[in-house]
């Protein structure tokens, strides 16, 4: 997403009869600018020359506040309590899943807490961007550096590309938007509901603040938050699982060790990351990572790459399994999963001892995803032009994952990826618990 | 006949004064204001031209992030 004009982050633009922010949101507006922003409300400059005016700026921002709902509590909670308590601990401001996974590859624990040093970095870092009140219902996120959605007016529902998009861009946004004008991977289409009108907000019904538990019982991963939604939700694809023969076979919790989750079928490829490092003080001085490739070519240092990869689900039968926050999707055997950027340096820059993740192994680099491209027909699901409906999936023989080597996330294929980036790296030990290589024969 | 056009005229007038009255107004000129020596927040960042002005002193508001 491309940074807006530093005078276009700020601008209050007027339109027709108004006067003054009052007319764009009058509740809001009672509060006045320094209420929650500080700064001085008049300054008079000496004269109209550049430099008068730009000191007058300068007392005018005088101990200014950027983002006046990074401390909600004296801000936005005034009016806003529950909302503003039960958010300090919700998924996006807490960031839980990522601090579990830093400590848990760090020091073999669920928390940070026990290494303040650490704890204050990633704060400083990767929780940089997750996020404030302001960052969703003001402006764009710190992660595209701000600037105001819609005049400083306050939203109600977040913008869908200029906010939920804006942070989660690298993967669910080249995910839903499909292909278009050079951006996402090659050959994807848009996910089906995208098309048919839906958006972020249609599916993710689950309490975005927090429901007040989180502070108590924090969710582990994004997959561990209350409410999450599920295909079945609203009643959209109700009992279908007899539907064809594909789903007879295949649908989740049959219990006949060939359980594909939805995704199996009828996701398309998707965007890998590997080997992403931290820059310090990103909060400060984001830039754009030195050597970041193209998603569809996969070159340089920080790498991103299209992928479709099938391996066994660690919470199959066991929630909880091999990673103690997948407590979710345990009745489907066969998942995908998507690379995860870490490698064992990502937080060398911290330079607090963790050059080599001592813990690495303790989580799989290949992880459970649900990409959000879905769609009726994939190369799995299409047949058209094909002799039977196995072709795709079964070429080798209907007891056969014949395609195994084009879609199953095997030994051989984890070491090439790994090797390509750190040939040090060995990741097969990482990931030998999900690699088809234990659970199907080849 | 002449009724008719009348009519017809009327409702044409009065469609226009419906759709004017619906269209979002033309932006007001700030660039035209007269530069004040008060600063007010709203003064400043209601003004496209003295944004673009003192912007290339001022660093963004928002800052960076992931």
């Amino acid at each position: 997403m491309v940074p807006l004009e530093p005078w276009q982050k700020v601008y209050i633009r007027l339109t027709g009869n108004q006067t003054g922010y009052k007319d764009i949101d009058p509740i809001h507006a009672t509060v006045g600018c320094s209420g929650c922003h500080g700064g001085i409300d008049e300054v008079v400059a000496l004269s109209q020359s550049l430099e008068h005016r730009t000191n007058a700026m300068e007392i005018a921002h005088t101990d200014l506040i950027h983002d006046p709902s990074e401390n909600p509590e004296s801000t936005c909670g005034v009016c806003h309590p529950v909302h503003s308590a039960n958010s300090q601990f919700s998924m996006h401001t807490s960031l839980w899943g990522e601090k579990y996974k830093v400590a848990m590859r760090a020091f073999g624990s669920e928390s940070l807490d026990i290494h303040p040093d650490i704890q204050a970095k990633f704060s400083n870092e990767c929780a940089s961007c997750h996020t404030t009140c302001g960052q969703c219902h003001v402006s764009r996120p710190n992660s595209v550096h701000g600037g105001f959605i819609n005049r400083h007016k306050f939203q109600r529902i977040p913008d869908i590309k200029n906010n939920c998009v804006a942070c989660h861009g690298s993967r669910i946004g080249v995910d839903f938007f499909g292909y278009n004008d050079g951006e996402g991977l090659i050959g994807n289409l848009p996910d089906v509901h995208l098309t048919k009108g839906q958006n972020c907000l249609t599916c993710h019904t689950e309490n975005f603040h927090g429901d007040g538990t989180e502070e108590a019982n924090p969710p582990l991963s994004r997959y561990a938050v209350n409410g999450i939604p599920s295909c079945s939700d609203f009643g959209c694809h109700g009992d279908i699982s007899s539907s064809n023969i594909y789903h007879v076979n295949h649908w989740p919790g049959n219990s006949n060790d060939r359980d594909l989750s939805c995704f199996v079928c009828h996701s398309q490829k998707y965007n890998n990351c590997n080997s992403c490092h931290t820059a310090g003080e990103w909060k400060e001085n984001y830039q754009a990572v030195i050597g970041e490739s193209n998603v569809n070519t996969g070159n340089g240092n920080y790498r991103e790459f299209p992928e479709f990869r099938i391996a066994f689900n660690p919470a199959y039968e066991t929630p909880g399994g091999w990673s103690p926050s997948l407590e979710l999707h345990s009745n489907s055997k066969w998942v995908l999963v998507r690379h995860s950027p870490v490698v064992r340096d990502t937080y060398e820059p911290w330079n607090s001892g963790l050059s080599d993740l001592p813990n690495f192994n303790s989580i799989e680099t290949w992880e459970y995803t649900s990409p959000h491209n879905i769609r009726l027909w994939t190369d799995r699901t299409d047949t058209t032009g094909t002799q039977n409906c196995f072709d795709n999936c079964h070429t080798g023989g209907m007891n056969l994952p014949g395609n195994g080597n084009k879609y199953f996330l095997w030994d051989t294929f984890v070491d090439s990826v790994s090797t390509s980036i750190d040939p040090s790296l060995n990741e097969i030990i990482v990931n030998s618990h999900i690699t088809a290589d234990g659970h199907v024969t080849p | 006949m002449k009724l008719k056009n009348y009519l017809l005229k009327s409702l044409f007038i009065f469609f226009l004064i419906i759709i004017y009255n619906n269209c979002e107004k033309i932006p007001a000129v700030q660039n035209e204001k007269p530069l004040s020596l008060i600063f007010t927040c709203e003064n400043c960042h209601t003004n496209e031209l003295v944004l673009k002005q003192l912007a290339k002193v001022e660093e963004p508001t928002a800052s960076g992030g992931g």
